[in-house]
C-alpha cells in the first residue's frame, strides 16, 4: 500500500513539473511574439522616417550627400526646350541612411536626381 | 560696252550683298565619335562644309577629319538626288546625341537652296543621308547656322513625344524666314513647305484668347511652323524655356558685316517655341542694337535672369522679366524665375537593400 502511495505521489510531482514547463514556455513564446510584432511596427516607423528625411533632402540644393555621378553632354528632352548648350544638367546619386537609437533597425533610401543649371552659371 | 557689263555686274552682287549678314562661326564644328580601337575613349572630330573647305561655290560636300592628325576620316560629295549633287553648304551644321552618352549620334545639314539634311555618324565616318525636308520652293538662301532643340511635345493624342526640333533661317531679298522643323523619324517622306503652318501674321483673336484649338491641333500634325520677318536676322535664334528669340532690322538698314545704318530699327523677337504664338504681349519689341550680336542669359545686379545682346565687349539688357512656356495649357506662361537655377529634379526614388534582413 505504502509502495503505491510513493508511485502516486512521484507521478503527482512528475505531472506538476510537465505543467510548469508547458506554462513558462507559452509565457516565453507570447513575450517573443510580443517583440516580433514590435520590431516590425519599428521597422516601419523607422522607414517612413527615412523617407521623409531623404524627401526633404532632395528638396534642398546643394547637398552635402549628393555625389554628382555623370555630366551630361546634353539635357533630356524637355517641353519648355533649350538651345543646345544654355543649359548642363548632371546626374545626382543622393542617398539618405537611417538606424534606429539601439541600432537594431536600419532604413535606407537613393534617389537619382538631375541637377540643371545655366551655362552662365558655370563658373 | 564695258560700263553696261560694269552694271550689270553690281546689279547681279546687289541682293547678294544685302543678305550676307554671316552668323556662323569661323571654325569646323567637333563632333565625338566612338574610338576604333577602345569603346572607353571617344574621338575628336571635325566636321567642315563648304565654307572651311574653301570651295564656297563648288557643289555640297561635307567632310570629316581627324581633331589630333587632320587625316581624311570621311566625306560626303554624292547625295542621294536625281543629279547626285546639291547646292553649296555654307550653314554651320548641328550635332544630336540622341541618346546622351556623350557621343554624336548625327548631325543635321543644310544647303543653301534649303534641302535639309540628317546624316548619322558611325564609328567609320558618315552614314547614307537622308532627306528631312525640301524648302527650295522658299526661294531663300539658307546659309545662316542650325540651331536644334530637344523637346517634348504633345503628340495630338493627349501624350508627350520626344522631337528633335530645329530652327532653320533662309534669307530672301525681302526678309528672312525662320523654319520650325520637327524631326520624326517614322516619318518618310520629306517635309515641304507646305506641311508647315505659317504664322507670319497672327489671328485677330490670339492675343486674346489664345492659339485656336483647330489651329494646334494642325502644328501638332504637322511639320512644325515657319514666321516670314520682313527683316534680316542679326542674332543667331536662340530658345530659353521654350521661347525662341533672336533680333532683326529693316534688310536695307543690314551691312555686309551685319553693322545697322543710322536709321536702321532693331526688334527683339519671342516666340513660342511650339507654335510660334505668344509668350509676352507681343511678339516683337523695338530695341537698339548697333548690329550683330549673340543673344546670351546673364544676370543683373539684383541677381535677376535678364536677356543680353552681347556685342564684342558689351552687353546690352534687351529683356527682363524672362517668361517660360509651361506643359499644363498651350498658352499657358510661367516666369523662369519662378523656379530658380539650379533645379534638382527627382528622377526616381528606390529603397536601399543592405544584407539581409
Amino acid at each position: 500500500m505504502t509502495q503505491i502511495k510513493g508511485m502516486v505521489l512521484i507521478l503527482a510531482l512528475v505531472f506538476l513539473l510537465v505543467m510548469t514547463l508547458l506554462v513558462t514556455a507559452s509565457l516565453l513564446i507570447s513575450q517573443l511574439s510580443h517583440k516580433a510584432a514590435l520590431a516590425g511596427q519599428q521597422q516601419l516607423q523607422l522607414s517612413q522616417k527615412a523617407l521623409q528625411h531623404h524627401l526633404t533632402q532632395t528638396t534642398m540644393p546643394a547637398d552635402d550627400n549628393a555625389v554628382p555621378t555623370e555630366i551630361m553632354t546634353d539635357c533630356p528632352a524637355q517641353y519648355a526646350g533649350w538651345s543646345t548648350g544654355a543649359l548642363r544638367c548632371e546626374v545626382l546619386y543622393l542617398s539618405t541612411d537611417m538606424y534606429s537609437d539601439n541600432r537594431h533597425f536600419y532604413a535606407g533610401y537613393s534617389s537619382i536626381m538631375l541637377k540643371q543649371y545655366l551655362a552662365a552659371q558655370d563658373n | 560696252m564695258v560700263l553696261f557689263r560694269l552694271i550689270a555686274v553690281i546689279t547681279l552682287f546687289l541682293p547678294g550683298i544685302s543678305i550676307c549678314c554671316d552668323l556662323n562661326e569661323a571654325g569646323p564644328v567637333t563632333a565625338t565619335l566612338p574610338s576604333l580601337a577602345d569603346a572607353q575613349n571617344p574621338r575628336q572630330v571635325l566636321l567642315s562644309n563648304n565654307i572651311q573647305l574653301q570651295v564656297p561655290d563648288a557643289d555640297g560636300v561635307l567632310k570629316m577629319h581627324s581633331a589630333e592628325s587632320s587625316a581624311l576620316i570621311g566625306q560626303i560629295s554624292a547625295w542621294p538626288t536625281f543629279s547626285g549633287q546639291i547646292s553649296s553648304i555654307k550653314a554651320q551644321p548641328v550635332l544630336v546625341d540622341l541618346d546622351y552618352d556623350g557621343i554624336t549620334d548625327a548631325v543635321y545639314v543644310v544647303d543653301v537652296s534649303g534641302l535639309l539634311w540628317f546624316v548619322r555618324l558611325n564609328s567609320r565616318g558618315f552614314s547614307e543621308p537622308v532627306l528631312l525636308a525640301d524648302f527650295s520652293q522658299t526661294q531663300a538662301v539658307f546659309r545662316q547656322p542650325l540651331q536644334l532643340v530637344q523637346v517634348l511635345t504633345p503628340n495630338g493624342l493627349g501624350a508627350m513625344q520626344r522631337q528633335t526640333m530645329l530652327l532653320v533661317t533662309g534669307s530672301a531679298a525681302q526678309g528672312d524666314i525662320l523654319l520650325a522643323v520637327k524631326h520624326t523619324e517614322q516619318r518618310d517622306t520629306p517635309w515641304q513647305l507646305t506641311d508647315l503652318t505659317d504664322r507670319t501674321e497672327l489671328n485677330a483673336d490670339e492675343p486674346r484668347y489664345g492659339i485656336a484649338e483647330q489651329l494646334w491641333q494642325q502644328i501638332q500634325q504637322g511639320g512644325g511652323w515657319y514666321v516670314k520677318l520682313n527683316q534680316r536676322v542679326i542674332a543667331k535664334p536662340e530658345v530659353y524655356a521654350g521661347v525662341v528669340y533672336l533680333t532683326g532690322a529693316q534688310p536695307a538698314a543690314v551691312g555686309a558685316d551685319c553693322s545697322l545704318t543710322a536709321d536702321a530699327r532693331s526688334q527683339l523677337h519671342a516666340f513660342h517655341l511650339h507654335h510660334a504664338g505668344l509668350v509676352y504681349s507681343r511678339r516683337s519689341t523695338d530695341i537698339s542694337a548697333q548690329g550683330q550680336g549673340s543673344l546670351i542669359l546673364t544676370e543683373n545686379e539684383q541677381g535677376r535672369m535678364v536677356l543680353s545682346l552681347q556685342h564684342a565687349a558689351q552687353q546690352q539688357t534687351v529683356l527682363t522679366e524672362l517668361l517660360a512656356i509651361d506643359a499644363s495649357c498651350v498658352d499657358c506662361v510661367t516666369s523662369v524665375e519662378q523656379e530658380p537655377f539650379p533645379r534638382l529634379i527627382r528622377l526616381a526614388t528606390f529603397q536601399t537593400e543592405q544584407d539581409a534582413h
